[in-house]
């Protein structure tokens, strides 16, 4: 049997390898552990891909901080701010970075909505909002979840609203009707596919309809679809944050 | 360069599935054409309206490489967004964290492979393919247990379904008729969508 002996060099660089990897893997899995959860947060903290997420790296398992969230928001705006600034910013009736969680919480409150905490990320889940808690919009259908999304001021930055019946006019309408608003209010859309008409939904599954809104200070996006088992309309507002006007998208 | 090795992989994993398995396909050829498609997923009988075949032998593998990373690119923006995984639930929070249950256990890139895997199973492509990164994906899959214990509301399967997988298609030139004909009806099925939804 013959001994085959690696020199000295190639033996450092095994060792050190297996080594390293060893106190790698021993490292990660602690940190992956309860006592361990403040080392992985500040890894994710430290990793620019990571920054949306505290937490595991790869995971997303815990809330975002208000400065990662932030970051997000920058983010996104880096990649779909409009030219101009919205006229106005409608999201419901609701005031983008002036409403504060305690109000939305007291209207939530006052009219019998249940918004909780999700388990995802995410500031609060208001579930079935009725149709009629959006006085002047014209809308028909109820919101059955209200995703809300709070600044590090604990003021509103985004509103998703996933709205959904078996019956498709009154998401139509609805969907109609919160674009009528955002182009009355905020300006026109930079894309739109598809009117959202009873007759367009009904020509077959998933057959949809979008309208996109990008201004300087705001972003919408309204979207329809019929799911084959009713028909579902999102709609997302969200406040951009501000810029200094050097870098504005040229026009 | 890197999606011609895409290509070339699902072709020949395609074409090997087909030569090797005829004894296991019960399906026939449509009448009136010699059309017999050589997959066994539940979207190999679909139609699309813009080539009567099925999605996989209608736009093959290229299209579905585009369209498996088009969905991945979307989600990943949508978990790295303003409202995290908000809209998305945990569905694809936790990958690579085993500690969380089997269902996390998937690294980024084998989640891509497996997802790629599935959708060309589903739509009458073959049963494993070998994805961009080389490596061997199975398609047939448990959703039920890929899901366990992660919630996912009835909401967040919508967005999912109307925000990451249509735009993904009309993206990579999928027709509206062709989505509705021969991708929509395996994602609106409600059997499918409980075997995801409140696990």
């Amino acid at each position: 049997m013959t001994r085959i002996v690696l020199p000295r060099a190639v033996r450092r660089v095994l060792v050190s390898t297996v080594g390293v990897g060893v106190l790698f893997t021993a490292v990660m899995g602690f940190a992956h552990t309860p006592s361990g959860r403040p080392l992985l947060k500040w890894m994710g903290m430290s990793m620019p891909q990571a920054a949306s997420a505290a937490g595991c790296p790869l995971g997303y398992d815990v809330k975002q901080s208000p400065e990662q969230k932030e970051a997000a928001r920058m983010r996104f705006a880096a990649s779909y701010r409009g030219e101009r600034p919205a006229l106005a910013r409608p999201a419901l009736g609701f005031d983008l970075e002036q409403t504060t969680r305690e109000s939305l919480l007291a209207w939530a409150r006052a009219h019998g909505v249940k918004c909780s905490v999700p388990r995802s990320q995410g500031d609060l889940d208001c579930e079935e909002v009725p149709a009629a808690l959006f006085p002047g919009l014209e809308r028909e259908a109820a919101i059955r979840n209200l995703w809300v999304t709070f600044g590090a001021d604990d003021r509103l930055v985004s509103v998703i609203a996933v709205s959904r019946a078996l019956d498709p006019a009154p998401i139509s309408a609805t969907f109609r009707a919160a674009n009528a608003t955002l182009v009355t209010l905020a300006g026109p859309p930079v894309k739109q596919d598809g009117e959202g008409s009873v007759e367009e939904l009904r020509q077959g599954l998933l057959r949809q309809a979008s309208a996109e809104y990008r201004f300087q200070d705001f972003y919408a996006l309204t979207r329809v679809t019929n799911m084959g088992d009713g028909f579902v309309l999102t709609e997302e507002y969200r406040a951009l944050p501000k810029v200094a006007a050097r870098e504005l998208p040229s026009r | 360069m890197r999606n011609t090795f895409a290509v070339l992989a699902i072709a020949s994993a395609a074409l090997l599935a087909g030569c090797g398995d005829d004894d296991d396909n019960n399906n026939m050829p449509d009448a009136g054409t010699g059309y017999m498609p050589t997959g066994k997923g539940p979207g190999t009988s679909l139609r699309c309206t813009s080539s009567n075949k099925n999605a996989w032998d209608t736009f093959g593998a290229n299209a579905f490489v585009a369209v498996n990373k088009s969905i991945v690119a979307k989600t990943l923006a949508e978990l790295n967004g303003p409202n995290g995984t908000a809209n998305l639930g945990e569905s694809f929070t936790h990958i690579g964290d085993e500690s969380q249950g089997p269902a996390y256990a998937d690294d980024a890139a084998t989640f891509e492979g497996k997802l790629a895997a599935f959708l060309v199973y589903a739509y009458g492509g073959p049963e494993s393919i070998q994805y961009t990164d080389g490596k061997t994906y199975a398609g047939p899959q448990d959703m039920a247990a890929a899901h366990l214990g992660m919630a996912i509301t009835n909401s967040q399967y919508d967005y999912f379904i109307a925000n990451m997988v249509v735009p993904a298609l009309t993206d990579n030139g999928v027709t509206s008729a062709d989505v509705s004909s021969c991708f929509a009806p395996i994602v609106t099925d409600a059997a499918f969508k409980a075997s995801i939804v409140g696990k």
